[in-house]
């Protein structure tokens, strides 16, 4: 009778413990990795910090329905890491060129089709690092390809999504 | 009285019984879950920081191709600080080093490539802990380029089932896919999700003379933390470039890995009878494989 009892208590402490377990990993799936802005303070070798978002989307104006400024743009730029990775010195990547373009010839310039209809407007933007390339993907046969100079970014005008970046 | 208790304690047994088929159906039941979304676990590994060599667990496939598709189930795979990917690549290796394949300006000649899967992005990575399909390229002449799915992460109808992924040369397009220029020389890129999907074109105007030599599947992964239950590639085939069939793989490859990376095959391709190009596992060691 009273092994009968400690089982049924120890099953019941299992369910218990089980059932706790998953409110805990299901309460917010992301947290134990979620990183905030502010844990990407990059320091820039002066002693000052910045604080450089990760690449994301530009912020749309009137719902996506009016096209973006270079301003937008450029605010952005400068508060954003290149998707590449972040330059080795932890500022911001200096601006080359901010060229407004239509689909087509910002594909003509960068050699692939970006996927939008050929008349769509997308920003083009050539970027200086030096960067760090942490989220360039490669093949198992490729070697490390070090640090990188320039980058580029094409993003929708309208919508200001992120549609293809690149090495030079 | 004794009967009573006779029925008291079938009571007690029942009791137990039903406890002890909950405790377990509770059990199996979050250990699915956890293995289908699993962003919130995080492992002590660590592999590189991007200007060293990256981590890869693949299977590779020598020999030249017109394409090659497979199929591998879409998982919840925690990024760690930068990356995780599992996916496909259509190599080149431009052996005789005729073609100028450098994924930077200033790089040694090597390869050229076309790769496409999902990322688990880490937490200093575009659109940091997320999934997202992508595909990404060093083509002749042309350098490193990345397309991150701009429309959205992946869905939670996608975890849990299967994606296909199919690389192939346009001009060898048996599937007639509409998205892919009819008879051009590109490579094309299609990613079917159970929810959600993707397609390229890797190249304009003619431009992609990429000549194949290897499929790869796998996993990559740079950084430090992160967790990838392992990635089934099953439905394994390459494309003939003799008449652009389709076919399993008959033969294991070879498979290599780079720890924390790790593969183990459940099922090794054979030319034998039921061959559907085996069931291969990658996955970050300690995730499962």
């Amino acid at each position: 009778m009273h092994m009968r009892r400690f089982v049924y208590f120890s099953m019941l402490g299992l369910l218990t413990f089980l059932i706790i377990g998953m409110l805990a990993a299901f309460a917010n799936p992301n947290q134990a990795s979620q990183t905030s802005i502010s844990d990407l303070n990059l320091s820039n070798g002066q002693g000052n910090s910045l604080t450089l978002q990760p690449p994301s989307s530009i912020p749309v104006i009137d719902n996506g329905k009016t096209i973006l400024s270079v301003q937008d743009v450029t605010k952005y730029l400068q508060t954003h890491l290149f998707a590449a990775g972040p330059t080795t010195t932890g500022k911001p990547p200096t601006i080359e060129l901010i060229q407004l373009l239509t689909d087509a010839q910002a594909s003509l310039k960068i050699g692939s089709s970006i996927g939008l209809p050929d008349n769509a407007p997308v920003y083009y933007v050539l970027l200086q690092g030096p960067f760090v390339p942490t989220n360039v993907k490669l093949p198992p046969s490729e070697k490390p390809i070090g640090n990188v100079n320039e980058g580029w970014e094409v993003f929708d005008a309208y919508a200001g999504n992120l549609l293809v970046w690149g090495l030079i | 009285m004794r009967i009573e208790m006779k029925k008291s304690s079938m009571m007690e047994d029942r009791r137990i019984f039903f406890a002890v088929i909950l405790a377990f159906s509770i059990f199996f039941i979050s250990s699915f879950m956890l293995s289908s979304k699993a962003s919130a676990i995080q492992l002590s590994v660590s592999c590189g920081n991007g200007t060293t060599d990256d981590c890869h667990a693949i299977t590779d496939w020598p020999g030249h191709v017109t394409g090659a598709d497979a199929e591998l189930t879409v998982r919840g795979v925690n990024g760690g600080t930068i990356f995780v990917t599992h996916e496909m690549w259509m190599v080149d290796s431009n052996a005789n080093g005729l073609e100028d394949c450098r994924p930077l300006s200033n790089s040694p000649n090597g390869n050229c490539w076309v790769e496409a899967g999902y990322t688990a992005q880490g937490s200093q990575s575009p659109y940091p802990n997320t999934e997202r399909w992508f595909w990404a390229d060093v083509r002749p002449g042309y350098r490193y380029s990345e397309h991150d799915n701009p429309v959205g992460p992946l869905q939670s109808g996608d975890y849990g089932h299967n994606v296909y992924i199919y690389i192939f040369h346009a001009l060898h397009n048996p599937q007639k896919l509409s998205f892919c220029p009819y008879q051009a020389n590109e490579w094309c890129i299609y990613i079917q999700g159970s929810a959600t999907s993707m397609t390229g074109i890797s190249g304009i105007n003619n431009s992609n003379s990429m000549y194949s030599t290897d499929i790869n599947i796998g996993i990559e992964y740079v950084g430090t933390g992160g967790y990838s239950p392992p990635a089934s590639f099953t439905y394994n085939r390459w494309q003939s470039s003799r008449d652009d069939s389709l076919n399993y793989q008959q033969n294991s490859g070879e498979p290599s890995y780079h720890p924390p990376t790790i593969y183990q095959y459940l099922v090794d391709p054979c030319n034998c009878y039921g061959n559907t190009g085996g069931n291969i596992m990658f996955c970050i060691s300690g995730a499962g494989c």
